[in-house]
């Protein structure tokens, strides 16, 4: 189900596109690194980039002619995490250096006069024994630890504690800096500029987002206790008023940094727990879940589907922050897994389910790690809500709980069967080598790729990180001519099962590669496929099994040159599609 | 300074944002997108080609911002595991003629954006945004003209369940070369 807004809709598309990239051009970010810095960024990798291409032709050419020396050809292998890595990407931060500038900035001490207004920003980083959210730590309160290098920051809300309603207009990004000894150590962050406008009731709290703090030295920052503070700057006034510039803010909270303890898990149930200790909350939200048509595998994110139904005749907002999924055996937890979501906030209409189904997932392990045991199960699904109008200045959140539900685990943890409902259906209508597709006649061509792949399998421990799958393939010509022409220097490959396609074609930007080649010799291409299922709109590995390689690749001849030595220009292309081998793929 | 940190240099200070906006369009991630435009410029301006003027960059550029969007799922791998869990964060333009219908339409295509394919959303964006036509998008992208409309057909399909009827948007329309100016 989906929703539309009221009024105009977006029935011109370029011009729609176009709107959402002005706001992207017109943004902060968009140029957030002044240019020179971002120009010195890309020089220095782009000359890096030349020196390594220069010195790698040279060592081309060196190797080009020790392999003519020997007068073989080597098959070389090259199969999982290590092949085909993209270096991470780099993003333009502007280091804070220390400054004697205005707090938040780098070296600022923090005013004498910091007070957080009725409309202020608060955290559930300390909770006190009622469940209160602070906006401030108090003496005495254990520090909340985080790590703040993974972006494990505080959880910040806008709440209005004041007596009327307000709008409170922001980018909804609040800054965060930390602060030892009174001084600022790590300043402002980048912010992106996205502008919201919601409204707070009396008591009402809105989620706004913390941006990470950068170092001033430059340096990670240091485990240690720190103090946050954090400002949002807003226009802040009462609906239908003329809003003022102001600066919500919160804190000091302390902040225990690289703390060895996290924050723990806010999961409702903990393993061995017993279901009957689950408190049961039905209304207003209720949770649809569709489970899936058979057995199903451990692991699949999208075997499960939830909806948030307002059982209520009136519109209800609220705040979700995560979906756990339970399976249960003999009464209590065997195995859990919870999809985290920053806490957001979603009207549902009374008597409608919200938009967009939830998609949980199910378990790939049990609780002592090991993978999810095939057969029966009972499957809790529990949401944590928070009303923003009412629940969160209390601090305590509800849950909506569905469950039981019978489910069956499929046994193929062992990776040797997959099951197809786990993979995407034949589409008739699909061309190899899309998604779906079924694979093609292996017809004789005068130019194919030969199957010289034996790949031994590949080790996926993430299924939310997919991995490449590359290996050295071998071109013959099968013709009686010495054949010249060009090919890309990659061929690109999809997974199959089944007999049609699972995973994603890789995009592979190779250069072109000429080559001269005799009857029934061959030449080497490297062979690039990813384990990336093509039926999900998440990026996500195909789950364990065993698969066929199928790759595909246009050659171009240009001259022909039979055996008595004349030579024929031509303008041939052949396409080629084989299979290649098999691959394996373990989670 | 050299002829390629020339252009280079041109390049940045005249269409950096432009190129950003087009990079965000494919991936809706500001941060990412300024990640990509600077992985293209770094891309283009490491080969050694010879690009005479800044237009000539932009267009190198622009199609390597296409190509590392399309290679570059890993790294929105966690993002993209849970991004259908979150609500997308209501933006508003900067100008101060929006209305509230304005950002709701936008809120809804950028919704609608997120949920395709990367080759799908990259094929809608070189057909309307870029004003493309089918076979220059089969070009830009390697791929025949029949996938290309097989690709459209499924996004223009997918967007209108988000968004409602496009009628502009059909593939009896796709032949016909729309006009548009450059961005």
């Amino acid at each position: 189900m989906t929703q539309h807004h009221g009024g105009s809709r977006p029935d011109d598309l370029p011009e729609i596109l176009r709107a959402i990239a002005d706001d992207a051009a017109a943004s902060r970010l968009a140029g957030s690194a002044p240019d020179d810095e971002f120009l010195i960024g890309v020089r220095r990798r782009a000359t890096a980039v030349r020196r390594r291409r220069n010195a790698r032709q040279g060592m081309v050419a060196a190797v080009c002619v020790a392999a003519v020396g020997v007068g073989g050809v080597v098959i070389a292998q090259n199969v999982g995490t290590g092949g085909g890595a993209i270096a991470p990407a780099t993003t333009s931060v502007a280091t804070a250096e220390p400054t004697s500038g205005a707090f938040p900035l780098c070296g600022a001490a923090v005013p004498g006069d910091w007070a957080a207004g009725d409309v202020r920003l608060v955290s559930q980083a300390h909770l006190d024994e009622d469940g209160m959210m602070l906006s401030a730590s108090r003496p005495g309160d254990a520090p909340f630890a985080t790590d703040v290098t993974l972006s494990e920051l505080i959880p910040l809300m806008v709440l209005n504690d004041g007596e009327e309603t307000v709008t409170v207009g922001s980018t909804g990004y609040a800054t965060v800096v930390l602060v030892k000894d009174g001084v600022v150590v790590a300043g402002p962050g980048m912010t992106p500029e996205p502008y919201t406008e919601p409204t707070v009731e009396p008591g009402g709290a809105v989620p706004v987002t913390a941006t990470l703090p950068d170092p001033c030295d430059g340096e990670p920052i240091a485990d240690g206790q720190y103090e946050a503070y954090a400002i949002l700057d807003a226009q802040v006034g009462a609906t239908g008023g003329e809003p003022a510039a102001t600066q919500v803010v919160g804190g000091p909270w302390l902040l225990e940094v690289g703390a060895s303890e996290t924050p723990g898990s806010m999961m409702a149930l903990q393993c061995d727990d017993e279901v009957s200790e689950v408190p049961r909350w039905v209304d207003p939200i209720h949770l649809d879940v569709t489970l899936p048509q058979g057995p199903a595998v451990a692991g699949d994110s999208r075997a499960l589907r939830v909806d948030l139904f307002n059982a209520t005749d009136s519109p209800a907002n609220f705040a979700i922050d995560g979906i756990e999924t339970y399976l249960v055996r003999g009464g209590k937890v065997v195995a859990s897994t919870e999809v985290a979501v920053m806490p957001y906030v979603v009207e549902i209409p009374g008597g409608q389910a919200y938009g967009d189904g939830h998609f949980p997932g199910l378990p790939s392990a049990d609780c002592a790690g090991d993978p999810v045991a095939p057969g029966d199960y009972s499957l809790y699904i529990i949401t944590e809500f928070a009303d923003p109008a009412t629940t969160l200045i209390a601090g305590t959140q509800t849950q909506a709980i569905s469950g039981p539900h019978e489910i069956t685990i499929a046994g193929d943890a062992s990776g040797e069967g997959v099951s197809n409902a786990a993979l995407p259906e034949l589409d008739p209508d699909a061309e190899f080598p899309m998604c779906g597709a079924a694979v093609p006649d292996e017809a004789e061509d005068t130019f194919g790729i030969e199957t010289v792949l034996e790949i031994p399998g590949v080790k996926v421990a993430d299924p939310t990180k997919p991995d490449w799958i590359t290996a050295a393939g071998m071109v013959t010509n099968t013709t009686r001519d010495t054949l010249l022409g060009n090919s890309s220097t990659s061929v690109p490959a999809v997974l199959v099962q089944d007999g049609r396609v699972v995973s994603i074609e890789p995009y592979v930007e190779a250069d072109a590669k000429d080559f001269s080649v005799a009857p029934r010799e061959s030449f080497e291409l490297e062979v690039t496929a990813t384990t990336v299922h093509c039926g999900r709109s998440a990026i996500e590995a195909l789950p364990p099994g065993t698969y066929e390689v199928w790759g595909y690749l246009d050659t171009y001849v240009k001259e022909r040159q039979n055996a008595s030595g004349s030579a024929t220009s031509v303008n041939e292309k052949h396409h080629a599609v084989a299979r290649l081998g098999e691959v394996t793929i373990n989670h | 300074m050299t002829g390629w940190e020339q252009v280079l240099d041109d390049l940045v200070r005249t269409r950096r944002r432009a190129l950003t906006a087009y990079a965000y369009l494919l991936c809706q991630d500001l941060r990412e997108a300024e990640d990509l435009v600077q992985d293209a410029l770094v891309a283009v301006f490491s080969r050694g080609r010879r690009l005479e003027n800044v237009m000539a960059g932009e267009s190198y550029v622009r199609k390597a911002i296409l190509n590392t969007y399309l290679d570059g799922f890993r790294r929105r791998n966690r993002w993209a595991a849970v991004r259908h869990l979150v609500a997308t964060a209501p933006e508003q333009p900067v100008s101060d003629v929006a209305t509230t219908d304005h950002v709701a339409a936008r809120v809804d295509a950028q919704r609608a954006l997120s949920i395709l394919a990367p080759r799908e959303r990259a094929c809608v964006i070189l057909r309307f945004y870029d004003d493309l036509t089918i076979p220059q998008i089969a070009e830009h992208l390697s791929l025949s003209t029949g996938t290309v409309k097989r690709y459209l057909h499924d996004a223009v399909s997918r967007l209108e369940a988000v968004l409602g009827p496009l009628p502009a948007a059909h593939l009896e329309d796709l032949d016909v070369l729309m006009t548009g100016g450059s961005r």
